[in-house]
């Protein structure tokens, strides 16, 4: 199981929070926008009945997409420099990710997000404990 | 003289005549320049290479993205179109009751049977969601691994990486700011 225990101030941190001071790091960029993709598609599975018409679902799955997308256009680039280990990680997450958002998006079910959610949330943290 | 001519005009491969004495041969760059306007022009010309370099591969990053949006674009709508099919076919259950022994020509059994009710029909619909489920797990336990890479030993790695300068997953610090502002209607 992944650990999901998240600082709170993290977990309900919006990415786009006024930034004092310094600004976020890349590391606390991506994890506050992997947060953000979180917090909108648990948004969705609590407001499921709500949602008859699915523009919840499909606005927080499209989000999510457009922040894999990144990461994916990332792996692309030919000055590309992180280990491979990882670019094959993110390579195998980010397809599993299109799957997952298509099968949803196809056959809508609240059950099928909660995987998505554990991976933004998994790495969002990994990415704030260093 | 020919050959006096040629290096005066620096056709020789000396580098305009340096080999002239310096009433004949014009001012060098090291004399026009002091030393250290010198090196600002030249980290200056490196800053212009690198700021061209940095758009050329944020141009790059634009495209392959857009690419990737379209195509997302695509599945989208076909999932779109997939789920008002289900939703607009899905019909009340009739209950058919059938005993067997069943004759082999049946026709109404052949004709439940290929339905969208039928047994085929279920075990092809629980079939992906095995295999659905088993991705999932898969899926899980990459990103277990992923989170454990990123967050100590490899941290460091991707720190000690000058060319990571978001010192995370990707490079592309104005996609993810332009995401992070980006307030998706509900």
């Amino acid at each position: 199981m992944l650990a999901m225990q998240i600082a709170p101030e993290i977990q309900t941190m919006p990415a786009d929070a006024p930034h004092f001071g310094e600004p976020p790091s890349g590391r606390q960029l991506e994890a506050a926008v992997l947060n953000k993709a979180a917090l909108m598609l648990e948004d969705v599975v609590g407001r499921w009945q709500e949602d008859s018409n699915h523009a919840m679902l499909d606005n927080a799955l499209r989000y999510n997409q457009t922040l894999w997308g990144v990461f994916q256009a990332e792996l692309m680039s030919q000055d590309n420099q992180l280990p491979d280990a990882l670019k094959q990680n993110i390579l195998s997450l980010s397809s599993f990710v299109d799957k997952r958002t298509f099968d949803v998006m196809a056959y809508p079910d609240p059950g099928k997000l909660d995987i998505l959610i554990k991976i933004n949330r998994g790495i969002a943290e990994g990415l704030l404990t260093h | 003289m020919e050959a006096l001519h040629s290096v005066l005009n620096g056709q020789t491969g000396l580098a305009g005549g340096y080999l002239l004495p310096a009433a004949l041969r014009g001012p060098s760059a090291r004399e026009v320049m002091p030393p250290a306007g010198l090196a600002r022009a030249e980290a200056e010309s490196r800053s212009t290479a690198d700021q061209a370099a940095e758009r050329a591969r944020e141009a790059a990053g634009r495209r392959a993205f857009g690419a990737l949006q379209s195509r997302q674009d695509e599945l989208n709508a076909l999932a779109k179109s997939v789920r008002e099919g289900t939703e607009s076919v899905a019909a009340p259950y009739v209950i058919h009751k059938l005993f067997p022994p069943y004759p082999p020509e049946q026709e109404a059994r052949m004709a439940l049977l290929d339905a969208s009710g039928g047994m085929r029909r279920q075990i092809e619909k629980l079939m992906p969601q095995v295999l659905s489920d088993l991705a999932a797990q898969n899926a899980e336990r990459i990103a277990e691994q992923l989170a454990a890479v990123i967050s100590e030993a490899g941290g460091q790695q991707l720190a000690q990486r000058s060319a990571a300068r978001t010192n995370g997953l990707t490079q592309n610090r104005p996609m993810l700011e332009l995401i992070a502002q980006q307030d998706p209607v509900q």
